[in-house]
Order: C-alpha cells, then structure tokens, then sequence
C-alpha cells in the first residue's frame, strides 16, 4: 500500500504538489490524471524514490522509499521519456537490469519478447519511439515489480499495443497482485483500465476514488417535451447540470435512477432515456460544480 | 565526468536514481567504474615499463616503476575524488566544466594575487612565490608538487615529505569521497539540467572569477594597489566579470542584480586584503624576530647580501625601522635605502621582511651594519686575492665611468684603503646616489665564476680611495686601455 502524508514538493519557487494525502491500495490500477504540469510525474517520482519530498512523506509498505533499495527493489519505474545506456542493445539493458533487481525474471523477459517481438541486438538507439517505450516496457516488467510506475504509459504504442500493454497490466494485478499507477493526461485512455483514478491540479489532488464510486449515481437523462416544462418543475431533484434544445432537455442528474426516471415520466415526455455517462463526463460534472475549469484539466 | 553524466538528464536521471541502490552506493560504484577506466591504461603502461626495463635499464629500476606508479594511482584518486564535489554540485555538463576550469584555474590565480598582495604590503617584496598557499589550497597543485617529488623518492628513499605527501592524499581522497557522499545524498535530483545543484559552487566560482577579473583591471590601470585608481577599476572588473559569469550560468541576464552582488563581493574581498596588507595585517609586518629564536640572519643593504653570526646589530636596526616607521614615512624628499632582512630561525622556518627606509631615521643603526666587520670579512672572504683574475676596478669619476684592469697586489691595497675609509666615514654613504659606488670585478679560478662586489662610498669623502685611484693613475691607465 502507497500512503502519502502532506505530501509537498517544491522545484524553486513553484510548488509542484501541494499537501497531498492520500492512499493507493495494494491490487489495483489506479490512474492519475492532469494536465501537463500538474504533479503527477512528480508524484511518481517520489514513489520511485527518484525525488525527495520537501516536506510530509510518502511511504511504500509503511517504509519511506527515499534511499530504501528494499523498497525500490520492488518498484519499477517507467518514465514519460525511456533512457538506455549509450549503444546499448536490450539484452545489454537486461544484464543491467538482472544485476540491479533481485527479482529480475528472464522468464518473463523472454515471454515479453513474444509478446513485443523487438531485435535484442539491434541498439536502442535505432528503435522508433514506440519501439524504444515497448523494449522499457519489457525490462520494467521483467523486474517482476510489486509496484509498476508508469509515466504516460500509452504514449508513442500504436492501437494494439495500447491493448496488450492494458492486458499485461491486469494479468499483472490479477495473477501477481500487483499495484500499477498509472499517469496520464487523458481520462479516456484511463477508463477502461483503471480501478481507481485521481484527479491532481496545480499540485493538489480535486478528486480521488474508485471508478465505480465516481460514476456512482450519476446519471444523463434526454428527454423531449411537446411543451418543455418550467425548470423549476426539476426541483425535487438533484440536476447538475441542464441544457435545453428545443423541445429537448438534457440533464445530469445525481439520484437513484429508478427514482429519477419515474419522476420523469410522470411529467408525460414525448420521449426519455437515461444513458451511463463516460468518465471523462462525470469528471466535468463533478468538477464544474466545484468550479474547476475542467476543460484545461482534462485536456 | 561521463559516468556520471546521468545526473543532468532527466530521463537517465529517472533511470539510475530509481535502481534499487542507496544513493551512496549509487556514487561509489560509478566512482570505481571511472577509476578502473582510468587506471587500467595506467597500469598497462607501468607493465609494459617494467617488462622493457628488463631489456632496457635505461626505463628505470622495478623499484621505481613502483613509486611512480603509487604516486600516480595517489594522484589520480586525489584528483577524482576532488573532481567528484564539482560533478555532484553541477548541474549540467557545461556547467561541470566551466566550474572545474573556473575553480582550478582561478585558485591559482586567486592565491597568486593575494599571495602578491600580501608580500607586497606586509613583507615588503613580491617574490612571486605562491607554492606554499596553492600546496595547501589547489588539490590539483598539490599533485603536481606530488607527482613532481616522485622523482626525489626514487633517488633518495623515502622522505618526511613523501610521507606527508601520503598521509595529506589520503586525507583528501577520505574528505573528498565524505563530501561528495554527504552533497549526493542531498542533492535533488530534479537539478539534472539547471546550471549547479547546489548554489554554493556557483557562488564560489562567480567569487573567484570575479576576483581575478578585478584584480586584472585594476592592475592595467594602476601598476599598485596603495593606488585608489587600482580599487575603482578593479571593482569595475569585478563587477563585469561576475556578470559575465552570472550571465554564462544563468543563459541570460535573468540574475544580473546577483552577479553584480557577487562582484561587489569580490571586490570587498581584494579591498579588504589589500586593506589589512597596507595597514601591517594585524600586527604581522611588524613583527621582529626573538634574538634567541635565530639560528641564522642576513641582512640585504649597500648591495651586498651580508651574513651576521650575532643578529644584535640587525635586530637593532628592525626593531628601530619598525619603531620610528621609516618604512613607512617615505616620500619625495626621503633619501631611501632597500635593506632585506633575512632571518633563519630555530624552528627551521625562515622570515624575510624587504622595506624602502627613510635613512634619516636610521642612520646610526645602519652605519652600524655598513662598518660592521661581518661586511668587511664577507668582502674579503668571498675575493680570495691568491685565487682570482682578470681584476678590474669599475667607478664614475669626472661624469664618466671608468673601467679599470688591476693587479691582485692593487686589489688588496684598494681593499684595506676603502675599508679605512669606511671606517671614518659618516652618514653621507647613505646618501642615495647610485653612482657613488666602486665595483670591484673579477673570475675566480677555483670557483669557476664571475664575480662583482659593489662597493658603495662617498667619492668626496673616502680620501683615502680618492688618493689610491690617483697614485696609481687608474683614470689615465683606463684611457689608455680604452
């Protein structure tokens, strides 16, 4: 389990994250998202133990990972930008990495060079950007790590690979109880992966649960009057948000949906359904109530 | 510096400061690997030495090959070790080299500026000598003047030098490796590509650069530092330097307001120096010397370097210079002197103090060295008149020089008429007139050299050596020579 605790971090004057408290269960995939510049690389990097915190602390397995080579040993890192040592080939990047890791399995390295058939001899530096992220890809999981750190994980994989990465991830979490953090910009790319997703902004976290939990009672419903009633009829329920076209309404609505569609049908629509919103969509609502510009988090 | 080159990119930073190592462990193993890439060649080369110098016994003896090579491992430990503290701080590669150049260089020049400052003002002299302070301050000095004694251990065993020299590398490799291991472990790895992890490097070297900026200025302009034309340019220098350094660093002139506080600091820092240099730094230029802590004592005047078996007479006329200030109290109208005073003391440290003496204040004092019988038996005893040739006698007489051969018999006649004329003479002698002066030349045969004694007079005055030159026609037998 990851705890942080007020977590800050400072780079001069700009205060990256703010006083961040938080839990990361073991078992799970969880996301973190932002825009560019909110805190989540650097939350990653004190995770890793690439970065000290200026203040609070952050703990892996009840131990602060800082210094700790038992901790670390059991974490595995993979940056927004892979790095290899100079002319290095990947079965070089391997020997390396066995020597570092103590769980270091060639099993899986093998396995992995199945999955993404790379050149072990070719050197690194010739690969593509999505080859050079698929071979970090290999070496990072072949470390056989309990905790998998990944920095815009999808950048750079084409669509399939986007889809294998996604499936290793969960047979990892599934098979081996692993816990794998994921950063990324894009919810969407999130959704159906993650368990858990945590919203930072400007360094402080504005929304943090399970999917379910987020999208919870949260419902669209469309609905199309002959003649659209007055808002204030909406009253006895719990309307976020609400847009009118015409003689059609959309509304988001928290509630029981059982509940919140008998109330509307008892109004006489022409027409009315109620459709599970994305969670890029609950985010914005959620958000927007709060007064976030969630457009420029998101984005 | 390449092994560690991964400390200013992020993406190699991520990596290695990831890896499952303590920090400590982290620097000392990229520490060996560079070692071991650089001592492997060192240690072929020795081997192949070795092997060659049995067929070629001009290469040197094993014996030496392994001095050599000790002392070449030590360095290379001392250097690296020192280099380390630059590579931890810095935050880039530029950086890491404009700093290491900056400080080794600029610790040279630094302690050869102060160096020159304070002998200037506090000694009297400048002998441009600064091996003391760069020993004890530059890492990089310190083996040169290491890797220089190797040489001195080969031919004569191990000495007390030598194993100073062991203990002090040692030292340094220990203190280096701490503060490098204590920096590291603080360091922030997000500085990876800002210009210095740690500021006080940035500090240090915009410091030093600035001082020898400023020093340099000021020097063009005004040859001495009592010149207030000296301390206006070279704060001026200062100040430009530290900004041009500040700007280097900071890839723009984002900081300038800091950089021009750094040379002010530079300047401060040669004011101050120069400041306590003039007024005798603390007590230190006036210090004289305990008769019974003196082994030995020269003293330097009328051109003659003068050894004192019993410094009392020299010690007199220091502790009267310091006394009455006339090393202090000269001006245009001063009839001035050069006296170096010269001291070997017991506990085999030496004291050297140079002034510019007012004579008047001194007068008795240095009539007292001037017709002391050391000076007169250091003439004699150096001209073995048995031993020596081609004499001539050298003086100014009538707005002209003359030059002069003379016999050995007239060597010593002129010798005893001078020294009787010395013995009667008054405080003219003192009197500052670089043409008063009879000297005596001449090649000695069994110590193969050439010398001259400057023998300072009064042409008025010394009759005696008036009348010599007259009874045996020197002027005419110079003409005629001619």
């Amino acid at each position: 389990m990851i705890i942080a605790k007020a977590l800050t971090k400072k780079f001069d004057d700009k205060i990256a994250l703010d006083n961040i408290t938080m839990t990361i269960p073991d078992g799970c995939v969880y996301g973190l998202v932002g825009s560019n510049g909110s805190g989540k690389s650097t939350l990653l990097r004190l995770i890793s133990g690439v970065y000290m915190a200026d203040d609070g602390e952050i703990c892996v397995d009840g131990e602060n990972c800082f210094n700790n080579p038992a901790i670390k040993s059991q974490i595995a890192f993979l940056g927004d930008t892979p790095y290899f040592l100079p002319q290095s080939d990947l079965k070089e990047m391997a020997q390396l990495y066995s020597s570092m890791y103590p769980d270091f399995d060639y099993e899986i390295y093998n396995h992995l060079l199945t999955v993404f058939p790379l050149n072990q001899k070719a050197r690194l530096s010739t690969f593509s950007k999505g080859m050079q992220r698929q071979a970090a890809l290999i070496l990072a999981l072949s470390t056989n790590p309990r905790y998998l750190l990944m920095d815009e994980a999808f950048d750079g994989l084409d669509v399939v690979m986007r889809r294998v990465l996604a499936n290793i991830v969960m047979d990892g979490v599934q098979q081996r109880g692993m816990t794998a953090i994921i950063a990324s910009h894009n919810l969407r790319e999130l959704e159906n992966v993650c368990d858990s997703v945590c919203v930072i902004h400007n360094g402080k976290i504005i929304s943090n649960g399970s999917i379910e939990s987020l999208r919870g009672n949260m419902h669209k419903i469309q609905v199309a009057f002959s003649e659209v009633p007055e808002m204030s009829v909406f009253d006895s329920l719990y309307v976020m948000k609400a847009e009118r076209t015409g003689s059609l309404l959309s509304l988001v609505v928290k509630g029981n949906e059982d509940e919140i569609m008998q109330f509307i049908n008892s109004l006489n629509p022409l027409y009315a359904e109620c459709i599970e919103p994305t969670l890029e969509e609950v985010f914005v609502y959620e958000l927007e109530v709060v007064g976030y510009d969630v457009k420029n988090i998101l984005s | 510096m390449l092994n560690f080159s991964f400390l200013y990119k992020k993406s190699s930073s991520d990596v290695f400061h990831a890896f499952p190592l303590t920090r400590c462990e982290l620097l000392l193993s990229r520490l060996s690997a560079g070692l071991i890439c650089t001592l492997i060649p060192v240690f072929v080369c020795y081997i192949s030495f070795g092997v060659l110098s049995a067929f070629f016994p001009w290469i040197g003896s094993l014996t030496q090959l392994v001095y050599y090579l000790l002392h070449t491992v030590i360095i290379v430990l001392v250097c690296s070790t020192f280099s380390l503290i630059f590579v931890i701080s810095a935050g880039s590669m530029f950086d890491l080299g404009v700093s290491l150049i900056v400080e080794n260089v600029a610790l040279l020049v630094v302690g050869s500026i102060f160096d020159s400052i304070l002998q200037e003002t506090l000694l009297g002299y400048d002998n441009y000598s600064v091996s003391d302070i760069m020993y004890n301050l530059s890492p990089p000095y310190f083996c040169g003047i290491g890797l220089g004694r190797a040489d001195g251990v080969v031919k004569d065993g191990i000495s007390a030098q030598s194993i100073e020299f062991l203990i002090r590398s040692v030292i340094y490799i220990i203190a280096f490796t701490v503060i490098s291991i204590l920096l590291y472990n603080k360091r922030k790895a997000e500085k990876g590509g800002t210009a210095y992890a740690y500021k006080f490097m940035y500090l240090i070297c915009s410091v030093l650069a600035g001082i020898c900026g400023g020093y340099l200025l000021g020097y063009l302009f005004a040859y001495d530092v009592a010149n207030p034309v000296f301390f206006i340019f070279m704060t001026v220098g200062a100040i430009l330097t530290s900004v041009v350094y500040g700007v280097v660093t900071n890839r723009g002139f984002k900081k300038i307001g800091h950089a021009v506080l750094m040379g002010g600091i530079s300047a401060a820092i040669i004011i101050s120096v120069a400041v306590s240099g003039m007024t005798g730094g603390f007590g230190y230029s006036n210090r004289v010397p305990e008769k019974q802590d003196i082994e030995s004592t020269y003293i330097q005047a009328f051109d003659e370097y003068i050894y004192f078996s019993d410094p009392q007479d020299v010690l007199t006329l220091h502790k009267k210079l310091i006394e009455t200030g006339a090393a202090r109290k000269i001006d245009n109208n001063s009839n001035t002197l050069r006296v170096t005073f010269d001291y070997n003391l017991k506990n085999d440290k030496t004291m050297t103090r140079e002034f510019w003496v007012d004579t008047s204040f001194v007068e008795k004092e240095l009539l007292s060295i001037y017709k002391s019988d050391e000076r007169l038996n250091m003439i004699k005893g150096e001209v073995d008149l048995e031993k020596v040739s081609q004499l001539s006698l050298y003086f100014y007489q009538n707005d002209e020089y003359i030059q002069v051969d003379i016999t050995n018999a007239e060597a010593k006649e002129f010798l005893d008429v001078y020294w009787l004329d010395v013995q009667n003479c008054g405080t003219e002698v003192l009197e500052d007139t670089y043409y008063n002066i009879y000297e005596l030349n001449g090649y000695s045969k069994s110590e193969d050299y050439y010398f001259n004694f400057m023998l300072e007079a009064s042409y008025n005055t010394f009759v005696n050596t008036k009348q010599f030159v007259t009874e045996h026609n020197l002027i005419e037998r110079a003409k005629a020579e001619k």
